[in-house]
């Protein structure tokens, strides 16, 4: 059974009568005969194509938004897929870190254990306004609006795909899907079979060491179990005494059943817990005005969830319905909660006519938090229960066939603190030939705040009682806070998108979306801003451009280059706050080779540059990661990674109000083997 | 919750509801046009014979013909000769021969009779198209024990025997191996194409 892909089904299909490869193959069918049991046809026109080129030529198809996947060439966003054999060339140890390859999303390390990721600006560490999803389900926690990466350290081989938008995503999945949606899909039990152990190490991380182990359940099941730790020390904080140390550790299993030709069934758990040493951070301080302390913190976090699905998948017509569970324990000296989720989803693709599709479902969540008072950071309810509901409905109209297609689709949403929410979209692909596509969106997307922006309490500092009524010092500190409102609103992003693909000669694509991001209501937490009170009073917008050309210089080597420009321009936050702009770079440029030396040798470079941050941080200059695997034997391999060898890469900084202090990273080998039997 | 935002969110699902769970249209599914996975399928064949190294033994000398079988017959047959007449693989000249196999050999209920065991000993890559699918679990051992390479159209077929498929992914057919029924056979397949397929390890059902 084909693995059917939910970026695929954002984008809807085309209904296509007839693409062409490259060389027009349109013509070598229509002058030929009508093929028919034993009848000998005309001469293959792909008979001596070499095999890559062959792979690439797209078969004609009737698409339907549930049957074969569409192409990624026609899809009306600014979509990057990486697949397997990507993610073996990514010169990563951490999961967070593949992404990297994505053109247009700025993945910042800050300490051992933390990543901001996003699309599009607004690049903070718990990123609040990029989806991220593994197998469908939510890694995005409202408790404080963005993804804990560290709780979701697994290896990187667990992964068979990932797929990432840059742009709105909402209809399909929800709110926070502002600036992108991040979807992880891990491998099937049935293509996990066998043994499969890691043993690495180097100057960071220290050790890692995975294994997996998948078997085959009678004739119609398989199932893996896996575990995986990592020690990951000697990090050096930007400033302190200690080094910043991480231990991460996982177990999981996934179980997939078919159940007949078109149904399957998927149970899959994991639990994850992770020890930090030393990390440390930037605390006010009560006993004087205006001061911080710093302090420095060993503690521990862990999460666990179970998921079950059944899919089912045939031309036309596709479902599932999902539902999970998960705990979460988010314990850092600024924030400590606990969280119980429930979530169900169901959806379904289905094509009414031969031009007509539609994508229908329907998502509710429970989630109970917990919540620790800390000394900087509170909430005034210590326990609260949020309920998520939302709808969607989608439908895609193949309007000229073979070359314009419209889909729209619309996701209304109510969670009990902001109420309902509608989020619309609209897409279109023009298709003048087989390889150019244009395309455009627009659309509306929210990002919702939780009712824990009603509760919230947060110090910024300590002031002399008497200099803040304007006179003598008294010596009487009090401290300043930073208060949430019941009257904060959902932030609002209207997306204007345009992209163009095409093939100018065989072997080359360029793939170029530009946008303009129009955000109101955004959200200030800024101090000195509406005397200390969360409100929506800040609005902005960005625009930008990415640029990717893929190149197939010959069989054995494949060149990518990138080039990503984004300007933001954002109301100021008087005393700073979550949506100040200025966090990533304005301008970034990413040089790929991928080249296959012979049989058994593998050379992979990455070769960027980006400029500083507009804000001040220190992420600039030019970067350099080289990876070596060597194939001695048939499920083996030795593999040498250098990186970050121009040493560019210091503090990725930029923080938000719960995050440690930023440690520096420096050049680093790791290296180690893969035996898989 | 207001009144009318229950209403119209109940509205929603409502209609979410009979759309999620209602029978869908007939006759309004997609189909993959036979013609160019036909012909890309049998380039993709071709490939796969200049990608292969058998054993030493396999051939009795360097310019000895390289036999290719297809299960016959389909409208793969003469798409298949199409593509392989007046070519070579690795110096050899290729020979298509047409395997029938009785209906209960087709229909995977074995083990294959004598006449097709010693059809299919002879060949060095069988192609298996789609419609004769069933065939694979009766025919791998067979290709197993003779170092012949097992190609299908059905992923689903690799967990019967098959050592490389070809399933149509997205707009593409993209060649799948299974090292699991690859590395039971003394048969070496090239890193270029392990390189450019997906890679899966299926250990035949019994």
């Amino acid at each position: 059974m084909i693995r059917r892909s939910p970026i695929m089904r954002f984008a809807g299909r085309r209904t296509i009568a007839c693409i062409t490869a490259a060389v027009g193959f349109c013509a070598a069918t229509a002058g030929g005969q009508e093929l028919s049991d034993g009848v000998t046809g005309d001469e293959n026109p792909f008979a001596e194509f070499d095999f890559a080129s062959l792979l690439d030529v797209r078969v004609v198809t009737v698409r339907t938004v549930s049957g074969s996947e569409g192409s990624l060439f026609e899809t009306p966003a600014a979509v990057t897929v990486l697949e397997s054999r990507d993610l073996e060339r990514s010169i990563s140890v951490y999961l967070p870190d593949v992404l990297r390859l994505v053109p247009g999303l700025q993945v910042q390390r800050q300490t051992a254990n933390q990543w901001g990721i996003s699309a599009r600006g607004f690049a903070t560490t718990y990123a609040d306004k990029m989806q991220v999803l593994l197998d469908g389900r939510t890694l995005y926690d409202p408790a404080f609006s963005g993804t804990i990466w560290e709780l979701m350290d697994r290896p990187i081989d667990e992964i068979d795909r990932i797929e990432a938008i840059r742009g709105p995503g909402a209809v399909l999945w929800g709110e926070n899907a502002v600036n992108g949606v991040i979807n992880f899909e891990s491998k099937s039990a049935f293509d996990t079979l066998g043994v499969r152990t890691s043993l690495a190490g180097g100057t960071s991380p220290d050790a890692r060491a995975e294994v997996r182990y998948g078997f085959r359940i009678g004739d119609d099941a398989a199932a893996r179990v896996w575990g995986m730790g990592t020690e990951d020390g000697g990090n050096r904080p930007a400033s302190g005494p200690r080094t910043d140390d991480w231990a991460s550790n996982a177990v999981g299993f996934r179980f997939d059943r078919e159940l007949s030709n078109d149904r399957t069934f998927e149970l899959q758990g994991d639990y994850t817990i992770n020890r930090r040493v030393g990390e440390q951070f930037v605390l006010v301080d009560p006993t004087a005005m205006f001061a911080n302390r710093t302090i420095i913190e060993d503690g521990w976090q862990q999460a666990m969830n179970i998921r079950a699905r059944l899919e089912y998948n045939s031309p036309g017509d596709d479902w599932y319905i999902q539902a999970a569970l998960d705990r979460t324990d988010f314990r850092r000296a600024t924030l400590r909660y606990q969280r119980h989720s429930a979530s169900f989803d169901a959806r379904r693709f289905r094509a009414v006519s031969d031009r007509v599709n539609v994508g229908l479902g329907a998502t509710g969540s429970v989630l109970n938090y917990d919540l620790e008072a800390t000394t900087d950071f509170a909430y005034r309810n210590g326990a609260a229960t949020d309920i998520l509901v939302n709808t969607f409905a989608q439908i895609e109209w193949s309007w000229v066939p073979e070359t314009l297609n419209l889909l729209a689709g619309v996701k209304a949403s109510y969670n009990d603190y902001t109420g309902l929410e509608l989020q619309p979209n609209v897409r279109m692909t023009w298709t003048p030939d087989a390889d150019t596509t244009v395309w455009a969106s627009m659309s509306r997307s929210v990002s919702t705040p939780t009712s824990r922006y009603d509760s919230l309490r947060i110090v910024a500092g300590y002031a002399d009682l008497g200099i803040l009524g304007g006179g003598p010092p008294t010596n009487v500190l009090v401290p300043l806070t930073l208060q949430g409102s019941p009257d904060v609103e959902a932030e609002e992003l209207i997306g204007f998108e345009l992209g163009w693909r095409f093939r100018p000669i065989d072997g080359v694509e360029i793939d170029v979306a530009t946008y303009f991001n129009q955000y109101d209501r955004l959200i200030q937490l800024g101090l000195l801003a509406n005397d200390g009170v969360v409100t929506n009073d800040a609005e902005g917008e960005t625009y930008g451009a990415e640029i990717g050309i893929r190149w197939r210089v010959h069989d054995t080597w494949d060149l990518q280059a990138d080039a990503i420009f984004n300007n933001e321009s954002l109301d100021e936050v008087p005393g700073g706050g979550v949506n100040a702009d200025g966090a990533a770079p304005q301008q970034r440029y990413v040089l790929r080779s991928n080249v296959q030396l012979n049989e058994d040798l593998r050379w992979d470079t990455i070769f960027d540059w980006e400029d500083d941050l507009p804000s001040g941080g220190s992420t600039g200059g030019f970067g350099l990661d080289l990876g070596l695997t060597w194939t001695p034997t048939p499920g083996t391999e030795v593999f040498l990674y250098g990186r970050d060898l121009l040493d560019r890469r210091g503090a990725e900084t930029f923080a938000n109000a719960i995050v440690s202090n930023p440690s520096e990273f420096e050049r680093s080998v790791f290296a180690g083997v893969r035996v898989e039997f | 919750m207001p009144r009318t935002v229950r209403q119209l969110l109940l509205g929603m699902m409502a209609i979410v509801a009979i759309g999620l769970f209602s029978t869908p249209t007939p006759g309004a599914t997609g189909d993959v046009d036979r013609t160019v996975v036909l012909n890309v399928r049998s380039a993709c064949v071709l490939n796969f014979a200049r990608f292969a190294t058998w054993p030493a033994g396999r051939f009795e000398d360097a310019s000895s013909p390289l036999v290719i079988g297809i299960i016959g017959p389909s409208a793969a047959t003469g798409v298949l000769e199409a593509t392989l007449a007046g070519r070579t693989a690795s110096g050899h000249p290729l020979e298509l021969r047409v395997i029938q196999l009785s209906a209960q050999e087709a229909a995977g209920r074995g083990p294959l009779g004598a006449a097709s065991a010693e059809q299919v000993a002879a060949c060095h890559l069988l192609y298996v198209p789609g419609p004769h699918g069933e065939s694979t679990r009766v025919l791998w051992p067979v290709a197993r024990d003779n170092d012949v390479l097992l190609v299908v159209d059905d992923q689903s077929r690799l967990s019967q025997g098959g050592m490389i498929a070809m399933p149509v992914v997205g707009s593409n057919v993209r060649p799948v191996v299974n090292q699991a029924t690859v590395r039971a056979s003394r048969i070496q397949l090239s890193s270029r194409l392990l390189q450019l397929s997906e890679r899966v390890r299926r250990e035949p059902r019994p």
